[in-house]
């Protein structure tokens, strides 16, 4: 069987898989899975377990694992290469920029008390204005953008020290 | 007719207005940003014009640029499509300046119906009834705060050129008028490069409930029904419907009345969307006229039986509506739901990235209105729809057993979309109780958080199965790119069948 690691949410977790002819074996985090399995390529296959049919689709992009089941749309990241995923990348304690877009408004200084989901600092993109909210009740520990300024997604623009 | 027309937009619209040009013969010319190139509107049209780089402002929105794309592709017509340019009257005025046929009403209507302080005076006139609410031409905070308590909590402060919930604000209590206007002005400025903003009375609990309307050069308005949009998330709508479980037949004919009273009242021609909210207790107000083809016609042309964009045309060149008013009537059961590439999970916040894969619905009663294809960008710059699926039924119940099974169709990767979550909103209890309200989201589904456990298991195994087995896919052609190679009708830059004969 081979085996690859996947995240989710911060948590690592296992699978060994293994097909042949028209069928399946894994191993999901220890749990065994089987059923058949029919692949028509470009991403696509449907399985089956026990009376149960799933359309499947997945592509790989960028370190992101995306996976259709059903229509339903799952997530998952890449194991490997975590010190670069998470250099320079949003922690927990800190609010980003979702999208290209313009500060319109920071809405609290340094050193000032936040509570968890109070409006931090509003952000425009689309044309239209978006209210970002502190993650964690705490307070503000550094700004990283000023009123005007074009800010790029993934960067984190103000970050927080959570209470204790 | 016409021979050959410009396409001033992109996207799903673009896409459907080409259909119409070739169901009445006429030849379609498309155009399009740099992001654009291999987009499909431009796949489908006889031309394309290049108009710059991504920015609206150096493409979609560059008058100069599309007047010159229209002159020099000898085209006779300009369809602005929704949004961009649409309601721009100035953009009508500088087409017809150039000797070009602008498809959509006069730009004297524009002015009037995209001015909501004026339009709301016009209709009060005309006997339409209007929200109750407060407009000045030179907004100060102290008259602001001093009306918003006549009228009274929750109230609303818009754009007095307002659309699609920009500029728009809920107030609960006085202390937060200030902010209030200061974030709808900033805001429809950005927007609509005009800051006025006036005060409307909230209703409680509406549905939004909109007729079209149509109207030709011969002095001929019908109506063509309503359509309930009441499912919207930011104030834009994502899902809409007819007929609406809330209109009876005796309400349908006050309304439709009063939305062909508003069309004669403008002077209006082409087609158009009177748009108004529907209270618990029956009672409905005037709320706005859109100037051009909205993004749900699609629903009243399935239950209607007729061809919105295709009359569009007709009108612009002149012809008598198709319809009168007794030989229209509605039949069966129509429901659309947007496809965005948004993160329904995450505060509906806009999302792009390359379409690495996708399924489109396909069976009796579905019709997908699509702007994208496999392989291609969903570009950042622009409204993130990215297709429309309509669901056709002889009853409510059975159209929305079709939307279901055609959302768990939709399958889109690499780009978050609206689909699923619009799925379990199709199959939701007060969704099939027709207890749709414009609070509907944010009363039923705002802690949506998407996808289940259930399945993660065989997803992670998908997961681990097959992205290995068409590595080549997503790996030859570098981060952003399609896997394939780019056929010459991506590569090159503007171009037309036949050369320059």
């Amino acid at each position: 069987m081979k085996r690859q690691e996947f995240k989710l949410n911060n948590d690592k977790i296992s699978v060994s898989t293994e097909v042949k002819d028209s069928s399946f074996k894994a191993e999901v985090d220890g749990e065994k899975i089987s059923g058949s399995w029919l692949n028509f390529g470009e991403g696509s296959a449907i399985a089956k377990i026990d009376d149960k049919t799933f359309r499947l689709a997945a592509v790989k992009h960028k370190d992101k694992f995306w996976v259709s089941v059903n229509g339903r749309i799952y997530i998952f990241d890449s194991a490997h290469d975590d010190d670069e995923y998470n250099q320079g990348a949003a922690s927990e304690n800190s609010v980003t920029a979702p999208m290209p877009g313009k500060v319109i408004k920071v809405l609290v200084s340094e050193g000032e008390a936040v509570e968890e989901s109070q409006p931090v600092i509003v952000v425009e993109a689309m044309k239209m204005e978006h209210t970002l909210r502190a993650p964690v009740t705490g307070t503000v520990k550094s700004l990283h953008c000023e009123d005007g300024e074009q800010v790029e997604p993934g960067v984190a623009l103000i970050e927080f020290e959570a209470a204790e | 007719m016409f021979k050959r027309v410009l396409i001033a937009n992109r996207g799903e619209i673009a896409v459907r207005i080409i259909r119409a040009c070739r169901n009445l013969g006429i030849s379609p010319v498309a155009v399009y940003s740099e992001v654009d190139a291999k987009a499909l509107h431009v796949r489908l049209a006889d031309e394309a014009v290049l108009l710059g780089p991504p920015a609206p402002g150096e493409s979609y929105l560059d008058i100069e640029r599309l007047i010159d794309a229209a002159k020099q592709t000898g085209c006779e017509a300009v369809h602005p499509g929704y949004g961009f340019l649409a309601e721009r009257a100035a953009f009508a005025r500088a087409v017809i300046e150039a000797g070009l046929t602008w498809v959509g009403p006069p730009p004297e209507v524009i002015d009037l119906l995209g001015d909501k302080v004026r339009s709301r005076i016009a209709m009060e006139k005309a006997g339409v009834p209007v929200t109750p609410g407060f407009s000045t031409e030179e907004p100060d905070m102290e008259t602001f705060e001093r009306e918003a308590v006549k009228i009274g909590f929750p109230l609303l402060i818009k754009a007095a050129a307002g659309g699609g919930g920009k500029g728009m604000r809920v107030v609960n209590e006085l202390k937060g008028v200030r902010e209030a206007v200061e974030g709808a002005m900033r805001e429809a400025q950005g927007a609509f490069g005009d800051s006025r903003v006036f005060i409307e009375k909230w209703v409680q609990k509406p549905r939004h409930v909109e007729f079209q309307i149509f109207a030709d050069t011969h002095g001929n308005i019908v109506h063509l029904f309503e359509r309930e949009c009441s499912i919207q998330r930011r104030h834009q709508k994502v899902v809409e419907e007819t007929p609406s479980v809330a209109v009876t037949p005796e309400l349908r004919k006050q309304m439709g009345d009063a939305a062909v009273a508003t069309a004669r009242a403008s002077g209006y021609v082409n087609a158009g969307t009177v748009e108004f909210l529907l209270d618990k207790d029956g009672q409905f107000y005037f709320l706005e006229v859109n100037t051009r083809i909205q993004v749900e016609h699609p629903v009243t042309e399935e239950v209607v039986g007729v061809d919105l964009v295709a009359e569009q045309f007709r009108i612009a060149a002149g012809e008598k509506l198709s319809w009168t008013q007794e030989e229209l009537s509605q039949r069966g059961h129509a429901i659309e739901a947007r496809i965005y590439a948004e993160d329904p999970a995450g505060g509906f916040l806009p999302a792009a990235g390359p379409l690495l894969y996708l399924e489109e619905p396909r069976g009796p009663g579905i019709r997908v209105d699509s702007g994208v294809v496999q392989g291609v960008d969903v570009p950042i710059h622009y409204d993130p729809i990215m297709a429309k699926v309509i669901a056709y039924g002889p009853d409510r119940e059975t159209a929305t057993a079709r939307m279901i099974k055609a959302l768990e169709h939709y399958v889109a990767l690499g780009v978050p979309t609206t689909a699923s979550f619009l799925r379990d909103v199709l199959a939701s209890k007060p969704f099939r109780d027709g207890e749709t309200q414009t609070d509907f989201i944010e009363l039923h589904f705002k802690e949506w958080k998407g996808e289940t456990d259930q399945d993660r298991q065989i997803a992670l195994v998908a997961a681990a199965i097959l992205p290995n087995g068409v590595k080549t896919l997503a790996q030859n052609g570098g981060e952003q790119q399609s896997w394939r190679q780019p056929t010459p009708w991506e590569t090159l830059g503007s171009w037309r069948i036949g050369g320059n004969s």
